[in-house]
């Protein structure tokens, strides 16, 4: 009820930016605040919030308190549309997030027509760095790696372990799975392993038992998924309730306290995934903002709330080096970005507004959680 | 007390609507208001023409949502898969929608009234299905995004339709042509018809009518208005995805004809215009609208299932003469 | 061909007919006895799901107990509703008849369910822990969960307590009489007003069971009721409109069906086939199905 008085009362907000625009610098952010995807939402506005209060609190931009105004695509297309508009109609110089594949891909047009920037920190299917930039839509950037980096990493890691010849996939009917379970499946040929099935199913279907009986048969030693955290856990629960031993991989989150819990009865032995982040990673920064991330909200950090906050930092640097708030110019000075990242790398965009940061191996070993190595993604 | 010509009232009110339309786009330049404006309009074009099958011919039809979405993605796949105009994609879109009207509707009428309900339940659930799944042709729950405005003429004579006040305009056309039609049709001999039949389908039938086939037409008629509108709707939102098929718009249209009542015409247009236009002026959440719809339905259906019209009818009734006989229908 | 995998997916196919049969002969009941459509059975469903997400939770995780309390409210609550769904439902000649009434009025009802649960709960998908422990029985290489198989065992016993009522109860005969012959019924003095809120109480009772059931088994969001109502939905027209036990034999076969479908080609098949069928049957043998349905009166 409050969060959609609030919501309403940031839209009336938005009507009268105009009169307002001395006092505040107004971001859109639109996430799937409801439906299957929502845990990731809640996660990446944890990290705008924690960044908005370092930059207002060290006076924010251009001596301006910026401002987040929220909408929720409920991770799907048509809706993103929608709320994109609304944000684009509010008047807001740029856009963070959408967080969903299909989401940026059915938004990207809009972006590029009203010639305003997106800033993309979550959504991983390879095409949206296809369509960007150079010879594309210049009005999308995206910080985190895609699932085709990812997915040559992690099968390479399969393979250096040697026991795993036979890989089934199971994604959710969407861009982000359909995007993954192409990318997995294309590095697993290259290096030689086997997919013994690929089954998509809608997202937020909630019985797997009939999958899980086909895996059980086709003996296949590790299960690839790209599914919504609701999605994972729930798959993860009933394919250890039926006792399927086949490892799981491809992208888990493993973050936050239901995976916690599932990771303890045993539901993830020995996962293997890449991932673009890890609470675990040891660096000094990193290890710094999972301390505050804890202490203010009490739960650890995930990869949402670490995409939340760096691409928040990230475009207020770049409106401080474009001196106005203004969408064009904050574009081109997002083209210059060069922002070192928690987790060690330097951020920059290649010539298709494509980050290129560092990515992480997490291992699941004795149902303890681990980082087996931090590594570049090219 | 005289009976006002019918033909003037429907002047003036259409007037009035036309009016009010034109000057809309100069009260605003907010392309939230405006999309309000677009979406009122192609809303009460489906509506009414659910109000032809059911108000009209009296089958209650769960399909008219079903040929919505297949006039969305008929229109979407031609434009994009086919590169025509969507000109071309709405013809497609009401032929496709007609010829699939005409056989499910040939193979439908022969049940009993509570088949024929489900089968056009089930003709939406199936297109649904095909959306959802069909993924070579649909592109499945991923949508065909980046639809293209609606534009006439060619070279360096292009208008488009980009913007929300040229698109305002268009909807207006298009809503004042579609109804227009609709007017015509049901106040003519063919929609008398109709009523006869849904009145007294008996007497109709000892008459020598051919029911099937005027329910037929009916239905393929309804077909069209709805994959019209759903062929524009989705051109005004850029993206067509399942979600098109959803059950909120079979909600919002039987609210609306419910409430103007089954049957009626300007009724169910200021109905279509108020329901689409309040919940958004109220800025109400999504979930409370949808439960104010369900609560407006349900009393509906108690309280006053004729509708407003139906009330209006009771109030003119208790002052004039009584309700026309059947043999004034057939005049 | 596998013989395991073919018997694994016989038995998950048999454990999902089960919870679909005890919400398709709620439906089958409606419509039988009163005539009536439920488009709200499937959010019926769901609001027993939502009710232990609640509950179960303050009773330590207790499965059992949480079951126990979900039922008996859902038999307290049916009873009475009943009375107030009987009077909105009735209609006079003249006036829209009862199928279409009532089709309207649980439309309006699951639209008011579906998106007060939304409201209250938001969309984010629930997952319940209870106090069934994971694993499951082994018969060989087939696996059957505990919760697979609690839901199977409660299930089972159900119908076997609906049967006992159905054919040895007076009011269980008293049901049936109504269904089959109406008139009938009224002339040897039945009290159609008791039967049909007896009726509509079970119906709720039935629907609140397979939401139970469902809970360890599943995640759930506010439109898990839709597809539940599909199902119920096909199931009740393919095995016959008043028909209860054609509604449970229809939803066994279908359960399993549909998971030796999945198992075998692709998932997107395991959908279609409730569907399909209805569809069928539909337009090929709507009369032997709907002989309830075009009776007059």
């Amino acid at each position: 009820m409050l969060r959609n008085i609030t919501l309403a009362g940031l839209v009336v907000c938005a009507a009268t930016f105009a009169a307002h625009a001395q006092e505040k610098i107004q971001i859109g952010a639109a996430m799937p605040i409801t439906g299957p995807v929502a845990h990731g939402a809640l996660q990446e506005k944890r990290g705008l919030e924690l960044a908005l209060e370092e930059i207002n609190a060290a006076g924010g931009v251009l001596g301006k308190q910026l401002e987040l105004l929220y909408e929720d695509n409920q991770c799907n297309p048509s809706v993103a549309v929608t709320v994109t508009n609304k944000l684009l109609e509010a008047g807001v110089p740029a856009v963070l997030g959408q967080q969903c594949s299909s989401a940026v891909l059915a938004t990207m047009s809009l972006f590029q027509r009203a010639q305003v920037p997106l800033v993309s920190s979550i959504a991983t299917n390879p095409k949206i760095s296809e369509l960007s930039g150079v010879g594309g839509n210049p009005w999308v950037f995206r910080l985190n790696p895609s699932d085709r980096e990812l997915a040559v990493a992690n099968v390479n890691y399969l393979a250096s372990l040697g026991a795993i010849q036979k890989i089934a996939i199971v994604a959710e009917s969407t861009d982000y799975g359909r995007g993954g379970a192409d990318a997995f499946a294309e590095a697993a040929k290259s290096k030689g392993l086997e997919v013994v099935s690929t089954d998509f199913h809608p997202l937020g279907a909630p019985d797997f038992t009939t999958i899980i009986a086909r895996l059980l048969n086709n003996g296949t030693q590790a299960v690839a998924v790209y599914q919504a955290h609701a999605d994972n856990a729930n798959f993860a629960r009933q394919a250890h309730a039926m006792g399927l031993k086949a490892i799981m991989t491809g992208k888990l989150s493993l973050d936050g306290d239901t995976f916690a819990e599932l990771i303890k009865q045993g539901a993830y032995d020995d996962a293997v995934t890449a991932f673009p982040y890890s609470p675990a990673v040891d660096t000094p920064e990193n290890k710094a903002f999972t301390a505050r991330v804890l202490e203010k909200y009490g739960e650890s950090a995930t990869y949402e709330t670490f995409a939340g906050y760096e691409s928040l930092h990230i475009l207020a640097q770049a409106i401080e080096k474009a001196g106005k708030a203004e969408p064009s110019a904050i574009r081109d000075a997002l083209e210059k970005t060069s922002y070192k990242s928690m987790i060690g790398a330097t951020v920059d965009f290649d010539d298709h507004n494509q980050a290129h940061n560092n990515a992480v191996i997490i291992t699941i070993k004795d149902r303890v959680l681990g980082v087996k190595d931090v590594f570049p993604t090219k | 007390m005289t009976r006002t010509s019918p033909v003037s009232w429907n002047a003036l009110l259409a007037a009035l609507l036309l009016a009010a339309g034109i000057i809309v786009p100069f009260l605003t330049q907010s392309s939230y208001f405006l999309t309000i404006g677009i979406s009122a309009m192609i809303f009460t074009v489906f509506a009414m023409s659910l109000n032809i099958v059911y108000g009209y011919a009296g089958l209650l039809s769960l399909a008219q949502v079903g040929f919505w979405g297949v006039g969305s993605y008929v229109a979407a796949l031609v434009v994009t898969r086919l590169g025509g105009s969507i000109w071309e994609g709405m013809i497609a879109a009401a032929l496709v929608a007609a010829g699939g009207a005409i056989l499910i509707g040939a193979a439908a009428l022969r049940l009993s009234n509570h088949a024929f309900v489900i089968v056009s339940l089930c003709f939406t659930l199936l297109m649904q299905m095909l959306a959802q799944e069909w993924i070579d042709v649909t592109n499945g729950p991923m949508g065909i995004p980046g639809l293209p405005p609606p534009s006439i003429g060619f070279g360096e004579a292009v208008f488009s339709f980009g913007t929300p006040t040229r698109f305002f305009y268009l909807a207006l056309v298009f809503a004042t042509v579609s109804l227009g039609a609709i007017w015509i049709v049901v106040t003519s001999r063919v929609g008398k018809t109709l009523r006869m039949i849904k009145h007294d389908e008996t007497l109709a039938r000892s008459l020598g009518l051919r029911v099937t086939i005027w329910k037929l037409v009916a239905i393929a008629l309804a077909s069209v208005f709805a994959a019209l509108s759903g062929a524009l709707y989705v051109f005004y939102v850029t993206i067509v995805d399942p979600l098109i098929f959803d059950v909120y718009y079979t909600q919002v249209i039987l609210v609306i004809v419910i409430i103007g009542g089954l049957g009626s015409f300007w009724p169910v247009v200021i109905s279509g215009l108020l329901i689409t236009v309040l919940p958004e002026i109220l800025r109400t959440p999504n979930e409370l609208r949808m439960i104010s719809y369900g609560v407006i339905l349900l009393l509906a259906v108690l309280i006053m299932p004729t509708g407003i019209a139906g009330l209006a009818g009771k109030m003119r009734a208790r002052r004039t003469t009584p309700a026309t006989s059947t043999a004034e229908l057939l005049q | 061909m596998s013989y395991e995998f073919l018997l694994q997916l016989i038995v998950n196919g048999i454990v999902v007919g089960l919870i679909y049969g005890l919400i398709a002969t709620g439906l089958a009941l409606l419509f039988g006895i009163l005539h009536i459509v439920n488009f709200a059975h499937g959010e019926m469903v769901m609001l027993a799901m939502y009710a232990m997400a609640v509950v179960v939770p303050l009773l330590g995780g207790s499965y059992m107990a949480s079951f126990a309390i979900i039922v008996i409210a859902a038999a307290l609550l049916g009873w009475l509703v009943s009375g107030g769904l009987l009077a909105a439902l009735s209609s006079k000649p003249g006036q829209m008849a009862i199928f279409e009434k009532s089709l309207l009025l649980t439309l309006g009802l699951s639209i008011i369910l579906l998106n007060g649960v939304q409201y209250i709960f938001t969309a984010t998908p629930m997952m319940v822990t209870t106090d069934i422990p994971t694993g499951a029985f082994t018969f060989g290489t087939v696996r059957l969960s505990y919760g697979h198989a609690i839901a199977g065992a409660i299930a089972i016993v159900i119908f076997a307590g609906l049967y006992l009522f159905l054919t040895r109860s007076n009011s269980g005969r008293a049901l049936r009489a109504v269904a089959q012959n109406r008139e009938a019924a009224l002339m040897i003095g039945l009290d159609p007003e008791k039967v049909a809120r007896r009726a509509i109480t079970l119906s709720i009772v039935l629907c609140a069971v397979g939401g139970a059931v469902l809970i360890p088994l599943y995640v759930f969001q506010p439109i898990v009721g839709q597809a539940l109502l599909l199902k119920a939905f096909a199931i009740v027209i393919i095995g016959g409109m008043g028909n209860v036990l054609g509604a449970a034999v229809v939803a066994l076969g279908l359960g399993v069906l549909e998971s030796v479908v999945g198992g075998f080609a692709n998932i997107v098949w395991q959908n279609a086939i409730a569907f399909l069928g209805m569809i069928l049957v539909l337009l090929i043998r709507p009369q032997g199905l709907f002989a309830l349905a075009m009776r007059k009166g």
